[in-house]
């Protein structure tokens, strides 16, 4: 631990050289702008300004992607929570509960609560990544695919059934997910799966067009002429950005809770940001005492995930550049900037860059900091984005849409993929389906299925590898426990219902 | 416009559709055995379940007591189908976006697509559209082009 403190210390000396900090200003910023932005989600930015790293040397190169990154999680709860426009699939769980506070007028508070959290699990996530990374690094290296696995099933129960429709159309849902992500070229045969013909598909269904049509176009689909008025106009004093008393109270412990289980899975590898949202979602409405207020605008929906997906990411960065294991998308994507930059990430980062590895840390915190000053006074501005009527709101947004999800590929037909998820999902929406779990099951999906193949050709095709293996029968276990709960539950209500039918069987 | 029961049947008809496709799809893909998997084994594992889900949404659709929950948690939401108008111009905004793209580039596409898809609120004039429609296109060709390198040009003949 002296090591750590005396090497934090270091980190600071480096963060802090004007260039470094420059960088990281820079990139905390434009994060955190973009990320505000409807449609132009954190993987979009940071393709579109890899770039621009090639050209600076390592060590300030890291340090604005990374701030790319952390300050656009930041700017995606504002865009997720104001205006039900998740640009991070994190956040697609923060709508659930956020947006319904917003439409209260509650939205200021949200928002404060969200940034609280988040800068307390990035704290507590910094702390745990300076005194426990040899640790982790160690009990990362006990984790087979028959374990992953087993935690990625735990994750996908757990999304299924957040939902405030029935448990079994969460698992639907979330297996529609499941093949949405099957689509394109199999890794390990290379065969063409569910692209019918079409070659833009070989690679599969863009991340980017999928939340953004099931959440965004989906919801202008199905919203335009339609939304009542009176809630977009809603008036908002300073007062109203405030969180009172209560309120905060309410969040507390799920903050705490959020950030325990983003730390935990955080330090896992194969478990993204997604998962851990849902998880911690699913554990507030767990624990609560009136379950039925998630959904509507209960605050602990908000900042129990805010605070898991900032730990998570903060506790996320130690198995990507120690192991060289991208916990998602984004991860990979700065990942691969490292190693343009002819950084190799795994175990000898630390050893052959400490300015780099530490410099990183530091600069967490300066980041963090910077952009809890940033959004705090902004929030009156970013709440005063509301009072755009809607009729201007909509399209600037649908036109945000449309050149973020151009620019994943440079390519038009994604453009009209997001129009026709956009499509798919109005239809769910009407048919009062939850759509969340669906980005739960697609970004999960394809990594399910390696780690089962890797588990089966390990074990030789038989299932009990799952049983066998002690951290994957308990995960199991959790599964087949929360599972159980939502039958008993399901059961519960039939019971409930049974004599009111037999009633009216006998009265008409 | 239809109730809660209708809407689980349907519902669970589709997903049973989706799964029934996948499996149907998928056969051709090679099955192989759990030890030694083809690229049709986890598709078709998942129609299946797929299947069975919707099945059993179907056959549970009843009648739900008290208020209907909104579906995103909004308020004053989708009375019925969604409206024509606006869907129409959400989507026209969008395939114009596509078609513009290709065959005039970044300006037109931007002006274009914003002022068909504002046009679909009941509310707005041609002049508010337009307005908006213009000052997007600005946004598009200084901070998308000139700062972020977007890769589409601004005109485009043929």
């Amino acid at each position: 631990m002296q090591q750590a403190l005396t090497d934090l210390w270091f980190g600071f000396g480096v963060a802090l050289t004007p260039e470094n900090l420059m960088w990281c200003i820079y990139g905390v910023l434009i994060g955190n702008l973009i990320g505000v932005l409807p449609g132009m989600g954190a993987m979009t930015t940071l393709s579109m300004l890899l770039p621009l790293t090639y050209v600076i040397s390592p060590v300030p190169a890291t340090l604005f992607l990374a701030g790319v990154f952390y300050g656009s999680q930041y700017g995606g709860a504002i865009s997720a929570i104001l205006l039900n426009l998740p640009s991070h699939p994190p956040h697609a769980v923060a709508c659930i509960d956020g947006y319904p506070l917003t439409q209260a007028g509650r939205g200021g508070a949200a928002l404060g609560v969200a940034m609280m959290s988040s800068f307390f699990a990035t704290f507590v996530g910094i702390l745990l990544m300076i005194f426990l990374s040899p640790l982790l690094v160690s009990v990362a290296f006990k984790f087979g695919p028959a374990d992953i696995f087993a935690i990625m099933m735990v994750g996908l129960i757990a999304g299924a059934t957040t939902s405030r429709a029935s448990p079994l159309k969460g698992i639907a849902m979330t297996l529609v997910g499941l093949l949405l992500g099957l689509v394109g070229t199999d890794v390990t045969s290379g065969a063409m799966r569910y692209t019918f013909g079409v070659s833009e598909l070989s690679e599969g269904i863009e991340l980017g067009a999928l939340c953004m049509g099931l959440f965004g176009v989906a919801d202008f689909l199905t919203s335009v002429n339609r939304t009542s008025v009176s809630t977009m106009r809603a008036k908002m004093s300073m007062k109203d950005m405030r969180p009172t008393r209560a309120e905060l109270r309410q969040a507390f412990w799920p903050m705490v809770r959020g950030t325990g289980v983003g730390s935990i899975f955080g330090a896992m590898p194969g478990t993204g940001p997604t998962i851990t949202t849902f998880l911690a979602y699913a554990l507030e409405r767990k624990v609560a005492k009136d379950p039925s207020r998630f959904g509507h605008g209960a605050i602990e929906g908000v900042a129990a995930p805010e605070a898991a997906s900032h730990a998570k990411t903060q506790v996320d960065f130690i198995p990507t550049m120690s192991l060289g294991i991208p916990g998602d998308p984004l991860m990979a994507l700065l990942l691969g900037g490292l190693i343009i930059k002819g950084l190799q990430p795994g175990p000898q980062l630390i050893t052959e860059h400490p300015d780099v590895f530490w410099g990183l840390i530091a600069s967490f915190f300066i980041g963090n900091f910077l952009l809890v000053l940033l959004n705090v006074p902004l929030i009156g501005v970013w709440v005063r984005m509301l009072r755009v009527p809607y009729k201007y709101l909509y399209p600037a947004a649908l036109f945000f849409i449309a050149i973020g999800v151009y620019s994943t590929r440079s390519s038009l037909f994604e453009v009209g993929m997001v129009a026709f998820i956009g499509v798919i999902g109005a239809v769910f929406l009407t048919l009062r389906f939850p759509i969340a779990p669906v980005v739960l099951g697609f970004v999960l999906g394809p990594m399910i299925e390696e780690n089962f193949r890797r588990a089966m050709l390990l074990s030789s095709g038989k299932l009990q590898v799952f049983v066998d293996r002690p951290i994957s029968a308990t995960f199991l276990g959790i599964a087949a426990l929360l599972v159980l709960v939502q039958l008993y539950g399901y059961i519960k209500s039939v019971r409930v219902l049974r004599p009111s039918r037999q009633v009216s069987a006998i009265a008409g | 416009m239809l109730s809660s029961e209708a809407r689980d049947r349907v519902g669970a008809g589709l997903c049973m559709a989706v799964g029934a496709a996948a499996i149907v799809l998928a056969r051709g893909y090679g099955i192989g055995t759990p030890r030694d998997m083809g690229a049709g084994f986890v598709p078709v594992a998942i129609g299946a379940l797929l299947l069975v889900v919707g099945l059993c949404i179907f056959l549970t659709a009843k009648p739900r007591e008290g208020a209907p929950s909104s579906p995103t948690g909004h308020h004053g939401h989708a009375k019925g189908g969604p409206d024509l108008r606006g869907f129409a111009c959400v989507l026209g905004g969008l395939v114009s976006f596509m078609l513009l793209g290709t065959w005039g580039g970044l300006v037109p596409a931007s002006f274009v697509s914003v002022f068909i898809a504002a046009m679909g609120d009941r509310d707005s004039t041609v002049r508010g559209a337009a307005i908006l429609a213009a000052a997007l296109t600005l946004v598009a060709v200084v901070v998308f082009f000139y700062l972020l390198s977007l890769q589409m040009p601004l005109f485009r003949w043929g």
